[in-house]
């Protein structure tokens, strides 16, 4: 046995790391890819200038939901009719969509308000799963055009740049890059289904014809919303509202969420042409029905997930609540 | 928001992968059940496992965030996340001499009692264990890469090379020097005359 093979021993008794124990690494992963596709989603398409949207009263809202619940039946269009064969309609899942309904009208009764352009949005989040997780933490500009910050696990708080039509702006290491305006809050973002579907459609390139995949897109683009960004209790109640409207989704009684917090899920599974026999769901506190956050489980239990532990307005980087 | 053709791209090479993940960044997630189980055990060996978590994590961030400077004429891209981990590593210095003073320290399995063949072999390994874990310490970082790209991760010369951006030349020059001072390390406590002889007994 010579030198090298006695390494090599050495470095055999370290074993390989089995898949099931590394939470961490994809749901980090899964974060920064479901951020990419919103940001990629926003980056095709021509996002109209905020402008001040009205108030809107939690009466009207609250009707809308007592309405629409009633209607658990939705067909979903593809396309313009007669370009596309129509697709068979699902049924609504009623246990679902009362959950996602009540969840509207608690949204409804946080308090409204909105950031001053100048703040940043305080998000800490725990990826992994329990016992294996990574804490990070973002200062995102309330309005895209200061530098962001983040924290990831114990690293250092890094500078994210922030984009004015064009150029990245970063003091100490501009760029010439091309990039986009990615703010923590969205004025123009609608505050009822409808709308928000349409602003979805345009903005992310939600599809709402019948295929799991897109089931899987547009339940990934509203949790990263609910986790990345702020929003209003109108915004917050149509997003879930939406949801309440779309065939597919199911309701999981009892789930824990990343970092232990138990909570009911509205989940749904992948599409046979992304992860077969996997699913994901969107964790609701029982009482508040606040979005705790999103887990992914596979045949052997959990893959690894995202807790959202805080989320507050602050005036500066590195400030916390 | 389509997929067409995505079950293939599963099945399909790293570069296939990554090419595809350009416009569909969920392809991405595939490189975590290709390669992640290997990085993470580079990092276990080399930080430790305390900080393996999230540098494993990190490999996968900043591979993602500059996939689109992948060069596609390499299938495999083990190699390139290899280089970020080992760049990662780079800036964790402290946390890997913690770690081989850790390797050094480490006890031995018990084996099986009563078996005193087995016992003197395992007090024998962990001699040796030591002695290596020493000399993998006192090597220059850069040396080190090599060796353990090469003894642990089953690197190829060729692929050290484009790990660690250096001429192939430079990957020989530095494990020979490597391997050198191991085998000095070894000459001089003898443990590793007395290893071979209880392994070629068995």
């Amino acid at each position: 046995m010579n030198d090298l093979e006695l390494i090599s021993k050495l470095g055999q008794e370290t074993p390989l790391t089995p898949l099931s124990e590394l939470g961490v690494v994809r749901a980090r992963l899964a974060a920064a890819v479901a951020a990419e596709r919103l940001a990629n989603a926003r980056q095709r398409s021509t996002v109209p200038a905020p402008r001040p949207w009205p108030a809107r009263r939690a009466a009207c809202v609250a009707a809308a939901v007592v309405a629409a619940s009633a209607a658990v039946t939705v067909a979903l269009v593809s396309g313009a009719p007669g370009t596309a064969p129509r697709p068979a309609a699902r049924v609504v899942n009623p246990q679902a969509a009362r959950i996602l309904n009540d969840a509207a009208l608690a949204a409804l009764r946080l308090p409204a308000g909105a950031p001053r352009p100048d703040q940043y949005l305080y998000v800490k989040m725990a990826y992994g799963i329990p016992g294996q997780l990574v804490i990070d933490q973002f200062w995102n500009s309330a309005d895209g055009t200061h530098t962001s910050f983040e924290q990831r696990g114990s690293g250092k708080l890094a500078p994210v740049p922030s984009c004015v039509d064009g150029p990245d702006i970063q003091p100490a290491h501009p760029t010439k890059q091309d990039c986009y305006s990615d703010p923590a809050y969205y004025p123009d973002m609608p505050t009822t289904w409808q709308a928000m579907l349409a602003y979805l459609k345009k903005n992310y390139g939600v599809r709402t014809d019948n295929q799991p995949d897109n089931l899987n897109d547009l339940g990934k683009i509203i949790s990263t919303l609910l986790t990345s960004t702020y929003m209003t209790p109108g915004q917050r109640a149509s997003l879930y509202e939406l949801m309440a409207r779309t065939p597919g989704y199911k309701v999981i009684p009892n789930v824990a969420d990343s970092i232990g917090r138990r909570g009911v899920g509205i989940g749904w599974a992948f599409g046979p042409t992304v992860k077969p026999g996997v699913s994901t769901v969107i964790i609701f506190d029982r009482k508040t029905y606040a979005a705790l956050g999103m887990t992914t489980y596979g045949v052997g239990g959990s893959m690894g997930g995202e807790a959202l532990i805080k989320m507050a307005i602050v005036n500066r980087p590195g400030e916390l609540p | 928001m389509r997929r067409p053709g995505q079950r293939a791209l599963t099945t399909a090479d790293d570069a296939t992968v990554i090419e595809g993940s350009w416009h569909d960044p969920d392809l991405f997630e595939a490189l975590v059940d290709r390669h992640a189980s290997h990085i993470h055990r580079y990092f276990v060996r080399r930080v430790g496992r305390e900080l393996a978590d999230d540098l494993a994590a990190e490999t996968f961030l900043a591979a993602f965030g500059k996939r689109r400077t992948y060069d596609l004429s390499y299938r495999d891209c083990r190699p390139w996340l290899y280089g970020i981990a080992a760049n990662l590593v780079g800036q964790h210095r402290r946390e890997e001499a913690r770690q081989y003073r850790i390797m050094q320290a480490a006890l031995p399995d018990a084996g099986i009692p009563g078996h005193a063949e087995r016992v003197a072999a395992d007090v024998t390994a962990q001699a040796i264990r030591k002695v290596l874990a020493e000399a993998l310490g006192a090597l220059s970082p850069g040396d080190r890469d090599v060796l353990t790209l090469i003894a642990w991760e089953d690197l190829s010369y060729s692929e050290v090379a484009r790990v660690l951006a250096i001429p192939i030349g430079t990957v020989r020059s530095r494990l020979h020097r490597a391997r050198r001072q191991v085998r000095e390390a070894l000459s001089n406590t003898g443990a590793a005359a007395a290893y071979e002889e209880i392994m070629a007994n068995e």
